[in-house]
């Protein structure tokens, strides 16, 4: 049998074969039985009712014409809005040979027209063929769905070791700051609460939330470049080594630009832009390029608002942390440089969620 | 067998027949049963063909011809389909007297089939 040859034969269900004539439904029974299933409906109605069956396991219907209650064509009427005969090919059995009639019953979605008195060779070559390319296709659509799911899995764990890698990085650095490497976990964290429950975040998608979230985590890329001396300096900074400090920024950059695949991501220019402008203020005054107002991008406002937040929370080795109201004082009149007042105003509604991220954060408790 | 070599001097072909039940001779004697079954029990009389329900007429006539079809009894097959079609073109007069050839090949073939049962 060739559907056994395919390894088809296992899951190929069920003819039905519908027809009131008793002595028709033998013949077909008899022509299919060696290699399927046979279930016989005696008349329109009930054949109609089997189908619409979702349950059902047909792979394939002989529908006869002339039957009382409904005919076959009635039953195609039915079926064939239902998209269903493109699903799961139907025969109609008839000795009517109007050209009429056949060209109705192909409009309505019947696979093949087969004139009784069947030749019993003759039909059975057609319906296996029918099923054998039936299914094929389902199962070639099985293959290609369970392909799909596994590329879509795949790329779900490349992003994943992706995030991963930027992560570590950005740690790494971090770890030479002398800090704990939460830092940059938390700017994300904030710069995402802050896209996705303030009208600041307002135009952008889901995916670019996330993006900029992720981008957010590089900010301080550049720093891999400042020397141990400046970086880890626990005093203030001298105006030359405040110089090379800033130069995190733009180095950050050349960091981003060298890495080719990132260039290719969707966080790519979020990420430089987030790294040159994340020292950027409101005023002007801030650095490396002193631009103003709405010339930062509203994601390097966030990310530059989100980094003060944290500094001034937490504690670090030029520093002490701060108690939460002194942290909302300093950043509302200014002391940390100037943020873009819609900013703030979207943000101190929902600051309970970010403070809630230090509560239990070791290096966030005041002295 | 006896019963196929005596069908086939009456005109029914059956090797054709037999064939479209996968030559399985006893499927085919049991379905030949059922058509002397349906014969006798729902007979058509020559009077259906001068009044009443045409559209009865043509469902009986309809059944005969598909059974003797499957079953390929050509003489009877031939003109249940020739009577059926004078039917559907409300020639019910001439449809009648293609039934009365009909009968008397129709009464030896069942005839037949009966004295093997």
């Amino acid at each position: 049998m060739e559907l056994k040859s395919l390894g088809l034969a296992d899951d190929i269900g069920t003819i039905l074969i519908v027809d009131d004539d008793m002595i028709n439904r033998t013949i077909l029974k008899k022509i299919f039985s060696d290699a399927y299933e046979v279930e016989e409906r005696v008349n329109g109605r009930e054949g109609l009712e089997a189908l619409l069956n979702p349950n059902h396991t047909y792979c394939a219907v002989l529908l006869d014409m002339i039957m009382p209650e409904m005919t076959g064509i009635e039953v195609l009427q039915r079926l064939s809005p239902l998209g269903i005969p493109k699903q799961l090919p139907i025969f109609l059995i008839t000795a009517e040979t109007s050209d009429q009639l056949v060209r109705k019953a192909y409009d309505l979605g019947v696979m093949d027209v087969i004139r009784k008195p069947v030749v019993s060779f003759l039909v059975r070559r057609r319906v296996d063929s029918i099923i054998e390319l039936f299914e094929a296709r389902k199962s070639l659509n099985r293959v290609v769905k369970t392909q799909q799911l596994e590329l879509l899995e795949q790329a779900s764990q490349i992003i994943q070791l992706n995030r991963g890698m930027i992560e570590a990085l950005a740690t790494a650095i971090e770890f030479r700051n002398e800090e704990s490497g939460g830092h940059v976990q938390r700017i994300s964290k904030i710069t995402t609460i802050i896209l996705e429950n303030t009208p600041f975040g307002e135009g952008l998608s889901a995916e670019e939330i996330d993006n900029i979230s992720l981008a957010s985590i590089m900010h301080d890329v550049g720093k891999i470049t400042i020397p141990d001396a400046v970086l880890t300096k626990p005093g203030r900074f001298t105006p030359e080594e405040y110089e090379i400090m800033k130069t995190h920024t733009s180095k950050g950059v050349m960091i981003l630009e060298s890495i080719p695949q990132l260039r290719n991501s969707g966080i790519y220019d979020y990420a430089c832009d987030i790294a040159l402008h994340h020292h950027e203020r409101w005023d002007g005054k801030g650095y490396p390029e002193g631009l103003k107002g709405d010339e930062i991008s509203p994601w390097a406002q966030v990310v530059a608002l989100a980094d003060v937040y944290d500094a001034l929370s937490c504690k670090r080795i030029y520093k002490k942390s701060y108690a939460r109201q002194t942290v909302l004082d300093m950043i509302c009149t200014g002391q940390c440089g100037v943020f873009n007042p819609r900013l703030l105003e979207c943000f101190l509604p929902i600051e309970d969620q970010i403070f809630a991220i230090y509560q239990t954060l070791p290096e966030a408790q005041s002295d | 067998m006896q019963l196929l070599s005596e069908l086939d001097s009456l005109g029914v072909n059956t090797k054709e027949g037999l064939a479209r039940v996968m030559d399985d001779e006893s499927l085919y004697t049991m379905m030949l049963d059922m058509f002397v079954d349906t014969v006798q029990s729902a007979p058509i009389s020559p009077g259906e063909f001068d009044g009443g329900s045409l559209e009865k007429l043509i469902e009986k006539v309809h059944t005969l011809k598909g059974t003797t079809g499957n079953l390929s009894l050509e003489p009877l097959f031939v003109r249940y389909t020739r009577s059926l079609e004078l039917l559907r073109e409300k020639k019910p007069a001439e449809a009648k007297t293609v039934f009365e050839e009909l009968l008397p090949i129709q009464e030896k073939i069942v005839e037949c089939i009966r004295k093997h049962q």
